[in-house]
This record gives structure tokens, sequence and C-alpha cells, in this order.
């Protein structure tokens, strides 16, 4: 069957035309990912640097002036606290999504998983409020944040893990399987090995999103301008996001200065998480299949 | 396309129970061997005797069951969902079905390659001792021997002695296939099974493996899937042809391949089947 094809110059024509519509499209789209994320730095930097001084980190808070050194070490304790009942529990399940757990019980874990990830964090945070630090007599403490939090960021942490572990080509497990490798062995050689970048990008964003978090804290941690006390209950503690929040609507020029600071500060430490992030994956995946 | 198919006869026959004493030098003996996936049967009452220290080649047209086997004697289907046993296979006489056979260790004896090279993404040393380490097989003041051996075995060492602390995925694919023959050697496994291993491989790497594995029998026995007749061809001595989950037809490989007396082993053999 022959039929007459269309003219060379009017298909090339129609090709580069599409061509220039998508390559238009996807621009914009990338620049209005990327313009906000700028402007944001920008603006901080612009806001905070001109007037920023070191002491602002080794002064505690004095009324509506003085450092955020109470807030910077706050914020600090909760997030390592977070990565350690977080991510235990959160890699854990993610382990037991990805390994064990079959059928119905599987489909069970998931939605539930799914459901508290849905749960807005003011939410949460008034669960912990009246559970912890009313229900149990906790008050305002950094075990009744902590915990909250963990609960914002656990089904984060699971997820990841569950894809990560998942992805672990099925090539690398029966190769290990047929080398006579224990199950356990399996796992911590093989697979949470190649699972690690991911795993280790959940844990980042989770402990991103625990520094950048207010609402669960406001209602389960307090404020206080000291030194947050390491015991876990009655112990109300300062974090960041609460001096960006608090001191931005104050009327005072230094509170609004403070305000600024506590944003730079946290930015730097959300930078500094990812760059770590990106280290440790590099370190690991020195010998993995696709170069990164 | 066949009408039906032959009841067993000639060769198969002598290797049932009355005739064990002629097995005497077998490393693997079947018997009466089924194999399924829920419903399905796979293998249908298959009895052989692997000879010891030879290139046992298993052929047969896809979805005949030969690799279903291979990885039983293994034990790497147990993980799947409905899949059954019945009957024997054992190892020495000892019994590899059982519920009690302590899988680490027959996999130690029993090795296994793959048909696409699978190397760990750990360094090129770390993959050879990967099996050595885990059933603690050596010390560690001998890994570095154990290294060098198994790599200068399989011909690998020259090209990788100065970046054994490199990835081995940036070894060609055959090189890949070599490494993992090399860990594989490093437990010492009396028995290696390889499901199609240089079906992946570029002409001189599949001589390569071929080569290797005439120069490491006796001390080991192959056992071989392969598409490839004249692979089987090449380095078998013995060939055991595989149809629709039954042994056709087995033997040494010159018989099978020269004067095959079933109908199918015909077919097959010649080309016009499979």
């Amino acid at each position: 069957m022959s039929y007459e094809i269309r003219d060379h110059k009017k298909r090339s024509a129609s090709r580069r035309i599409a061509n220039i519509v998508v390559l238009t499209l996807s621009s914009l789209a990338l620049l209005v990912v990327i313009a906000p994320s700028i402007w944001i730095v920008v603006q901080i930097l612009r806001e905070a640097l001109p007037h920023f001084s070191f002491s602002v980190l080794t002064k505690n808070g004095v009324g509506l002036g003085g450092g955020l050194r109470n807030e910077i070490v706050g914020t600090l304790v909760v997030s390592i606290g977070v990565v350690l009942l977080a991510g235990t529990i959160g890699i854990l399940s993610g382990i037991f999504l990805a390994q064990y757990a079959r059928g119905r019980l599987a489909s069970i874990l998931r939605a539930a998983s799914d459901i508290l990830a849905g749960i807005p964090s003011i939410v949460l945070g008034y669960v912990g409020y009246s559970a912890l630090v009313v229900g149990f007599h906790w008050g305002f403490s950094l075990g009744a944040g902590v915990i909250t939090l963990s609960v914002l960021v656990i089904p984060y942490i699971a997820k990841t893990t569950e894809v990560a572990l998942r992805q672990v080509p099925i090539n690398y497990i029966e190769g290990a399987e047929a080398l006579g490798f224990k199950p356990t062995r399996i796992l911590s050689r093989i697979t949470l090995k190649t699972a690690l970048p991911g795993i280790t990008t959940g844990l980042i964003v989770a402990m991103a999103i625990s520094v950048g978090e207010t609402a669960p804290l406001l209602y389960t941690a307090g404020y206080s301008q000291n030194l947050p006390k390491l015991t876990l209950t009655h112990s109300p503690l300062g974090y960041l996001t609460y001096a960006v929040w608090t001191f931005y609507n104050q009327p005072t020029k230094t509170a609004l200065q403070l305000s600024y600071d506590a944003a730079l500060v946290i930015m730097v430490l959300i930078l500094l998480l990812i760059g770590i992030s990106r280290i440790i994956v590099a370190q690991t995946q020195r010998h993995a299949e696709t170069s990164r | 396309m066949l009408q039906d198919t032959p009841s067993f006869d000639g060769d198969v026959k002598k290797l049932d129970e009355g005739s064990i004493t002629e097995s005497a030098d077998a490393v693997l003996s079947v018997r009466h061997l089924e194999i399924g996936f829920n419903a399905k049967k796979v293998i249908r009452d298959i009895n052989l005797d692997m000879p010891r220290g030879h290139v046992v080649a298993l052929i047969g047209p896809t979805g005949s069951g030969k690799t279903t086997f291979l990885r039983s004697v293994n034990r790497l289907n147990d993980k799947i969902s409905g899949f059954w046993t019945k009957g024997s296979i054992s190892l020495h006489g000892e019994e590899l079905l059982s519920k009690d056979t302590d899988l680490l260790e027959l996999r130690r004896k029993v090795g296994m390659l793959f048909q696409r090279p699978n190397p760990f993404p750990m360094s090129i040393k770390e993959n050879v001792l990967a099996g050595v380490k885990a059933h603690r097989l050596a010390p560690k003041s001998q890994h570095d021997e154990i290294v060098r051996e198994n790599l200068e075995k399989v011909g690998l060492w020259k090209a990788v002695q100065d970046r054994l602390n490199d990835s081995p995925f940036r070894l060609s694919g055959g090189q890949q296939q070599l490494l993992c023959l090399a860990r594989s050697l490093a437990v010492q496994p009396e028995v290696l099974l390889l499901d199609e291993p240089t079906s992946a491989l570029d002409p001189i790497s599949v001589e390569a493996v071929e080569d290797l594995l005439r120069k490491l029998v006796p001390e080991i026995t192959f056992i071989v899937v392969t598409h490839s007749l004249a692979q089987a061809r090449r380095i078998s001595d013995h060939t055991m042809f595989f149809y629709d989950g039954k042994l056709m037809e087995s033997g040494e490989t010159e018989n099978i391949f020269n004067d095959p007396q079933m109908p199918e082993t015909q077919y097959y053999i010649s080309g016009r089947m499979g």
C-alpha cells in the first residue's frame, strides 16, 4: 500500500514549532520554581545581613532583643530528637513495609500511614497538646515537642525508606542469596546500603521539616528564653520559627531584625542539611552501579 | 509441533532406583522430582544423576523447566509464592529439599552464576570477599591472598590488580561476569549452577568463560542451562534434554548430539524446534 507523504518542509516546520512551544513552557515552569526560592534567599540576606552580628548566635534572647542562642540550640535539640525517634521508627516501619508486610496487613498499614501523613500539622499540634501537655501533665516540654513532630514526619520517613528499599535491584538480592548470605546480612550489606541515598534524603527532609515547622511546637514546646533543659517533661524551650513568627509582629526594630536573623539561621541550617546529605550520598555510592 | 509426548524409556530408565549403584559417583541425585507453582506443574517426575567433576549442559526449549529445576537445586525459588516441590534432590546423599536443610551452607556448596552479571555495589576486592566474609571462611590475614588467588583463577588479576578498590561497574560486562565467577569460586563450592551465563556477553568474553569452565573441572561440577546448542556441544561432557517439564533424554554430549534417541531430541537439536 502506498500513499503520498506530506511535504518534508511542512513536517519539519511543525516539528520545530512543537519543539519551541515545549521548550518555552518548560523553561517558564522552571522559572516559576526557581524564582521564589531565589527571591526568598535574596530578601532574607538583604534584610538580615546589614545589621547581622555574630553576637546573635551567642547570646540568649532578652525580652524583644538579645540574641537567638536559646532558639538555635532549641531547634537543634528538637531536630536531633526527631531524627533519633522518628528516624528509628520510620526506617524500621519502612523496612517492615518493604520486606515483611504482605496482603491485607500491608494495605492497612500503608493506608494508616498515608492518612497520618495527610493530617495538617496544626491538628497534630492540638492532639499533642491535649494528649501530652495536658493529658499526661507533661506541660510544655521537649518531650511533647519531639514526639508531636516525630508523628508528623514518621510517615514521610517510612515512605521514602520503603520506596528506596523496593528500588534495590533483585539481581543484587538474588546474588547475595545464592552466595549464602543470611537475610539480615542481605539487608545490612546489600539492601540498606543500596537504598541509603533514598533513606538519607528522607531523613534530611524530615529534619528540614522539623527545623521549619511551627504549629506543632507552638502547642507542645511552649517558649523559653533560656537554653533548653535536657529533660523531657516540664521543659518549655525556644526554637527559631517562634522567633521568626513572634518577633516579626512586634513594634520594635530590634525585634524585626531578630526575626530576619532567625530566618537567616533557619535557611543556613537547611542548606547545611542538604550539603551534608549530598556528602553522605556521594560517600556511600562510590561503588554504585549508576554513578551520581 | 509434537502430537503427544512419549513415555519415559531409554536412557532415563536406568537411573531409577534399581541401579543406584551405577551412580555412586554422582554429586547430585534427583528422584521423582516434581516442581510447581500453585496448580501448575513445571517439572514432572524427573530422575537423574549429575556425574561429579563434569560440565553438564541442560538444554531444551523455553518453558521446558530447566531454569526452574536449576534454581531449585540451591532453593532460590523458595520465596516465590505458590512454589512447591515433591520428591528428592540430594547432594552426596544429603537431602536438599528438606525443611531442615541448612540453606546458607547449601548455597555455599552449590553456587550460582546468573544470566546478567550482578556484582554487588562494593569494591572489586569486597566483591570477591563477599561470600568469604558472609561465611567467615578465613581470617582477615588471608583475605588479600584469597582475592588474588581467585582473580587469577578467572584471569582477571592482571586487569584489575591496580584498582581492587574501584567500583566493579567500570569493568566490561564480560569482566563483571568473571568477577562474579571469582566471587562464587572464593567460597569453594562443589557445584556451580550457571543460568545462561554467557547470553549477555560478547563473543570474546563467552570464550573466556567457556575456557574457564573447562579449566575448573573436575574440581567443580558445573550445571549449565544454555540456549546455545553449539555452546552445549563445546563445553559439556553430558547433556540433558528437557522438554515440557520432563527429562526426555540424557547422556554423553557426543551421543546426544550424534545419535539422539527420542524424536523430540532429534527435532530440537536439528533446529526444527525451540
